[in-house]
């Protein structure tokens, strides 16, 4: 009994692990790393009432302006991310990714979505990662980015 | 405790024949019950009644160890299943997150909710517009090549 109540237990933990966030290579973006630059904004919401009756629980946010060459830096991780994405819409302007809306694996029952936006190539001045966690589906989001 | 005298063993194994027959009231097996404990005499008449009520003793024992270990063995069950229930609910029914703002901007924090709203709004607008430049040149392109095909002789 006791071998069966450890073997079943042990099942529920390597279950759960296969549900775990898989770590984002954009988490490496946000927490820290930008906190004193001068140059970034970066934000955390959660638990807003309005984005929640959208689906939405979670949204990290990071603004770069005017330091282009961050986007060596943090292009790649978008891609990473991204290439693992379920659906995608990306637009490529002279060698740069211009702009990236992925949704990612879910973690959990969570969805997950990825804008990155790099105004280089169309004369701005920022740099824009937005990612979104929530129940939301995937039109909502998109209708979100639609003018 | 000395000899019996042969009508008290008589009458002891008419009792134990009484009992085989299943004639016994509860009573009187009782009373078998005690005179087959107390009393030091065999015969094997009493050695069976004996070796039988030894039986069904174990017997008893047997049934409520075994209605014991049942028991237990449930309440293992149960217990188990309520582990994993409670794992389960704990870890697969999302709870309603705390709310919260978090804004750094130029390495100044802030917790006011409009700032962080503020900003990420000005972000999905900025996204909003790339997007649709996106459609636009999508758009172009599609033309180019509807141009292109409508060109070939």
């Amino acid at each position: 009994m006791n071998r069966l109540f450890i073997s079943l237990i042990i099942t529920i933990l390597c279950s759960a692990e296969a549900f775990c966030q898989d770590g984002l290579q954009i988490d490496k973006i946000f927490g820290g790393r930008y906190h004193n630059n001068p140059a970034a904004a970066e934000t955390l919401i959660q638990g807003n009432d309005d984005l929640e009756d959208k689906g939405i629980s979670l949204i990290r946010t990071l603004k770069l302006t005017n330091v282009f060459d961050e986007a060596n830096f943090i292009e790649p991780l978008v891609t990473a991310d991204g290439a693992k994405a379920i659906e995608k819409t990306v637009l490529y302007k002279d060698g740069l990714l211009y702009l990236g809306f992925y949704q990612l694996p879910p973690d959990g029952k969570k969805n997950r979505y990825l804008i990155y936006l790099n105004q280089k190539p169309k004369g701005g001045d920022k740099i824009n990662v937005i990612f979104i966690e929530g129940n939301a589906s995937y039109d909502t989001v998109s209708k979100l980015i639609k003018k | 405790m000395g000899q019996i005298d042969n009508t008290t063993l008589e009458n002891i194994h008419e009792l134990i024949d009484k009992f085989f027959d299943a004639q016994t009231s509860p009573d009187e097996e009782k009373i078998l019950r005690q005179i087959l404990v107390n009393i030091p005499y065999s015969s094997p008449k009493i050695d069976e009644a004996r070796a039988y009520f030894s039986l069904f003793a174990m017997n008893k024992k047997a049934s409520s160890r075994k209605k014991r270990f049942a028991l237990r063995r449930i309440i293992s069950i149960a217990a188990t299943i309520t582990v994993i229930a409670v794992i389960g609910i704990a870890y697969f029914i999302p709870s309603k997150p705390n709310q919260e703002y978090f804004s750094c901007i130029a390495g100044n924090i802030s917790d006011d909710e409009n700032t962080a709203l503020n900003i990420f709004y000005e972000q999905i607008n900025d996204a909003a517009e790339a997007n649709s430049i996106m459609e636009q040149t999508i758009f172009e392109s599609i033309n180019d090549f509807s141009d292109a095909i409508n060109s070939q002789p």
